[in-house]
């Protein structure tokens, strides 16, 4: 992958040796329509450099990637889920809930390392649920996450109505704490992400991947495993999200039962659609979602700097998001069915 | 009266793909476009039928030129495109997808019960014995060709019938019925154009003939003063009949490899057969006769209700395709959009989709070898084009089925029993030659046993020494040596039918 932005890993397609200089226009064109994110991307770093001085800054920097670490966390395993037309839209509850459990053990004395790798366990299992009567019962992934959205988030508040608090020095080092001039939850989120590019596209699960997004009739009669496979990718979201649990906790020391993680959900699957990952399945990259979020942390974090309502934040988000969409579905059809929407002159 | 399509001229990008073809439709003439995978034939239909704009070139209706041609403007014309690729909608019944977009109001003899009367009939003429309540999800994939025509049937400004393969997923029976009903229109004066690779039923259908290679007209006439030596020539790539593929060992060479003992699943069975290395098996059996859920059965797709089956001697009851695979036994599906390929992945990705695992080291995959396995396999099966990269949907059919074949052929090494169900379905006559030698050097090289699914009797005539008549779920025959003849494997698959 030379180009770790483009649309997916398969949809490149090298004009024959006679390319014309039709055919030279309609790349250059395909490239505009492919790299608008990236472009978009740095005029909105422009704009915000012109209009604040406090944009272009370390501190603020790390502030956005501080910000994005948790979401980068859990959308690297949310593309895996997408790229094979799945979906996991329970996430922020279990967030929620391996927060709170972490909080809440800590606080009855348990050591924090433990009861992070508890949370991380809980979150696991939660996964592994949902994708069990996804994959196994066939029931549909929106309906069966949609509805743990719900059930986990009361299972929350039975939990606890208090928010535990005061984690100590561990939880603090680990949600706040600067290794190598970059906070810890950055470098957990950069290691997840290498793992997840590599899984992608090094690894072998990572083709059966995008088969299994394609066509997943095909891909099982070709022998790819086409139950255990998903259900691992929603354990292992669902760890990554247990994880994400943990250094929410960690850098807010505190777990609100009620609000934290509201809304996590549609945050990362706006990050990773914004970042090209189609949503039926078969397509995206992990650079594309690394973008998607990086995206997403310096909007909201610039229209802050400018004093914008978190209105005008929800409304940009979602002009980016369906902008995006609309831009790769032209790109799409122009390398494929540009000879329909043709019309003669 | 006529439809004269001249020069008509198209490209995509860089690639052109229709270079000036002329050619004209007579009333009440059926006129049939052959030639190779990705000669143009599909770009030409599409451009009769308004879902492709030419760059250049006219077509005329009576002398009137349709200009601004859209699907719709082209159905208005009286100009009705049946599509390889089905238009029904599954989870409708008969009578609506007929109707669909074109109901009848309930006070004009409309309603679901007049819509089902006319449907009845509609169906009737073509000889369908389909009830038009019928979900058409229930119907067999041939069958539900009949139901496409019966729409078209339906438009009574039916002028220029336009068939994209009909014939290719039908069974004899369906076929027979289908040339029926086309010499039914014909003298109704309708004009057909239709697509094909069967050679032989030009003779029986079609008074013209148009061979197109390269996007250009390589021969044009009447059937009748035409040789189907000439068809052969024209079509083939090398503009030669290709040589018979030459199959198998000996009788009774090889050990036996597989063996089925009273096996039997959904729609099939009870069957016993054996299998034996180096040979090719042909399973010769209408679409319906339950060969293709044989094959499934042992490539590890449905579970066998009762009986066995024995891979070197070892039990084979597989849960998945993978734990067949794993025990040496590899199926290509007859249909390869729905069952095999990936269409939006490279050709590279679907060509090693399989045997991904066994090029890496410890699910780290080794690019460079994936590249020369690549190489290897299309250089050995001629791939057209041979670019790695290239989205498998925009493959030809026959390239398609190459690299399906090409999967096998990548881990020839593991291959114990190779289960291909309809190899050759909408592939050209020159990669139908070069499918059955590579089929014939794998069971050669590998000693592996094929067993090969048809319902072409000349197909499992050319490649096969042995083969068995499959019908309602049963092996009813077996025929070798000098009784493997076409009419030989027609009789035995008919003879229950009575009169076919």
């Amino acid at each position: 992958m030379s180009s770790p932005l483009a649309g997916s890993p398969s949809q490149d397609v090298a004009p024959g040796p006679e390319a014309s200089g039709r055919a030279a226009m309609a790349v250059v064109r395909g490239l505009v329509v492919r790299f608008a994110l990236v472009a978009g991307f740095v005029a909105m770093l422009l704009y915000f450099t012109w209009q604040t001085p406090l944009f272009l800054t370390r501190g603020n920097l790390i502030t956005i990637a501080q910000a994005s670490a948790v979401l980068l966390v859990v959308a690297v395993p949310m593309t895996v889920l997408v790229i094979m037309g799945l979906v996991d839209l329970s996430i922020g509850s279990i967030l929620a809930i391996t927060a709170v459990s972490v909080g809440l053990l800590i606080n009855g004395g348990t050591h924090w390392t433990l009861a992070a790798l508890v949370g991380i366990a809980l979150g696991a299992a939660i996964g592994a649920f949902n994708g069990t009567l996804v994959c196994y019962l066939r029931l549909s992934p929106i309906v069966v996450t949609l509805g743990m959205l719900q059930l986990l988030r009361g299972a929350t508040m039975y939990l606890t109505e208090r928010p535990p608090s005061s984690f100590g020095e561990g939880m603090a080092l680990l949600g706040r704490g600067i290794w190598m001039s970059l906070p810890v939850p950055v470098w957990i989120a950069l290691a997840v992400f290498a793992l997840g590019a590599f899984y992608l596209y090094v690894s072998v699960p990572g083709r059966h991947t995008y088969a299994i997004g394609t066509n997943a009739q095909a891909a099982f009669l070709s022998g790819v495993r086409t139950q255990a496979m998903p259900t691992i990718a929603y354990a292992v979201t669902g760890a990554a999200t247990g994880l994400g649990g943990v250094l929410v906790a960690a850098r807010l020391d505190s777990a609100p039962p009620a609000t934290v993680g509201q809304g996590f959900e549609l945050q990362v699957l706006t990050a990773v659609l914004l970042g090209g990952v189609a949503f039926t399945g078969g397509r995206g990259t992990m650079a594309g979602a690394l973008l998607g979020v990086v995206f997403l942390g310096v909007l909201q974090n610039g229209l802050v700097l400018l004093d914008v309502s978190s209105y005008g934040q929800q409304l940009s988000t979602g002009i980016a998001l369906v902008a995006a969409a609309a831009l790769d579905e032209i790109g799409l059809r122009q390398g494929r069915v540009r000879a329909i929407v043709q019309r003669p002159r | 009266m006529t439809l004269t399509v001249r020069s008509l001229t198209k490209s995509y990008g860089a690639a052109d793909v229709l270079r000036g073809v002329d050619i004209e439709l007579r009333p009440g003439a059926v006129h049939a476009l052959l030639g190779p995978n990705g000669a143009g034939k599909s770009t030409l239909i599409k451009c009769l039928g308004g879902v492709v704009a030419p760059d250049r070139g006219e077509i005329r209706l009576d002398g009137r030129a349709l200009l601004e041609m859209t699907p719709a403007a082209a159905f208005d014309a009286g100009i009705v495109t049946i599509h390889q690729h089905q238009s029904l909608i599954d989870t409708l019944s008969v009578a609506d997808n007929i109707f669909l977009g074109s109901e009848l109001p309930r006070l004009r003899g409309g309603g679901r019960r007049g819509q089902q009367r006319i449907a009845r009939e509609l169906l009737a003429r073509i000889g369908a014995d389909i009830a038009p309540e019928t979900i058409v999800a229930r119907l067999p994939i041939g069958t539900r060709q009949l139901v496409e025509i019966a729409k078209a049937l339906r438009r009574s400004a039916l002028r220029v019938l336009i068939l994209d393969e009909p014939t290719a997923a039908l069974s004899d029976r369906e076929t027979q019925t289908l040339f029926r009903e086309i010499a039914g229109l014909r003298a109704a004066g309708v004009m057909t154009l239709y697509t094909t690779h069967r050679l032989g039923e030009v003779f029986r259908i079609a008074d013209d003939v148009t061979v197109i290679r390269d996007g250009r007209v390589i021969l044009q006439g009447p059937t009748g003063e035409l040789t189907p030596d000439a068809l052969i020539a024209a079509v083939s790539r090398t503009g030669a009949a290709p040589a018979a593929a030459g199959a198998g060992p000996a009788a009774g060479g090889g050990a036996v490899v597989a063996e089925l003992d009273a096996l039997a699943g959904p729609r099939f069975g009870p069957v016993s057969l054996s299998l034996r290395a180096g040979e090719i098996l042909g399973l010769f059996g209408a679409v319906g006769s339950g060969r293709s859920s044989l094959m499934e059965t042992l490539g590890g797709r449905h579970r066998a209700s009762a009986g066995r089956a024995l891979v070197d001697g070892r039990r084979h009851a597989p849960r998945s395709a993978r734990q067949a695979m794993r025990r040496g036994v590899f199926l290509i599906p007859s249909d390869r959009v729905r069952q095999a390929l990936c269409p939006t992945l490279s050709a590279r990705d679907n060509l090693l989709l399989p045997c991904l695992r066994k090029l890496a080291r410890a699910g780290v995959r080794r690019f460079r070898r994936e590249a020369e396995t690549f190489r290897e396999v299309a250089q050995a099966l001629d791939l057209q084009p041979r670019n790695p990269e290239l989205p498998v949907e925009r493959l030809s059919g026959g390239n398609q089925q190459k690299l399906l074949i090409g999967r096998v052929l990548a881990q020839r090494r593991d291959v114990r029993v190779l289960l291909v169900d309809e190899p050759t379905q909408g592939v050209d006559v020159g990669a139908r030659a070069q499918i059955y030698a590579a089929l014939a050097a794998l069971a050669r090289d590998s000693q592996c046993a094929i067993l090969l699914a048809s319902s072409e009797a000349e197909e499992i005539v050319r490649v096969c020494r042995r083969a068995l008549v499959m019908r309602n779920g049963v092996i009813v025959d077996e025929l070798a040596g000098a009784r493997l003849t076409e009419e030989g494997l027609l009789r035995s698959a008919h003879q229950f039918v009575g009169r076919a």
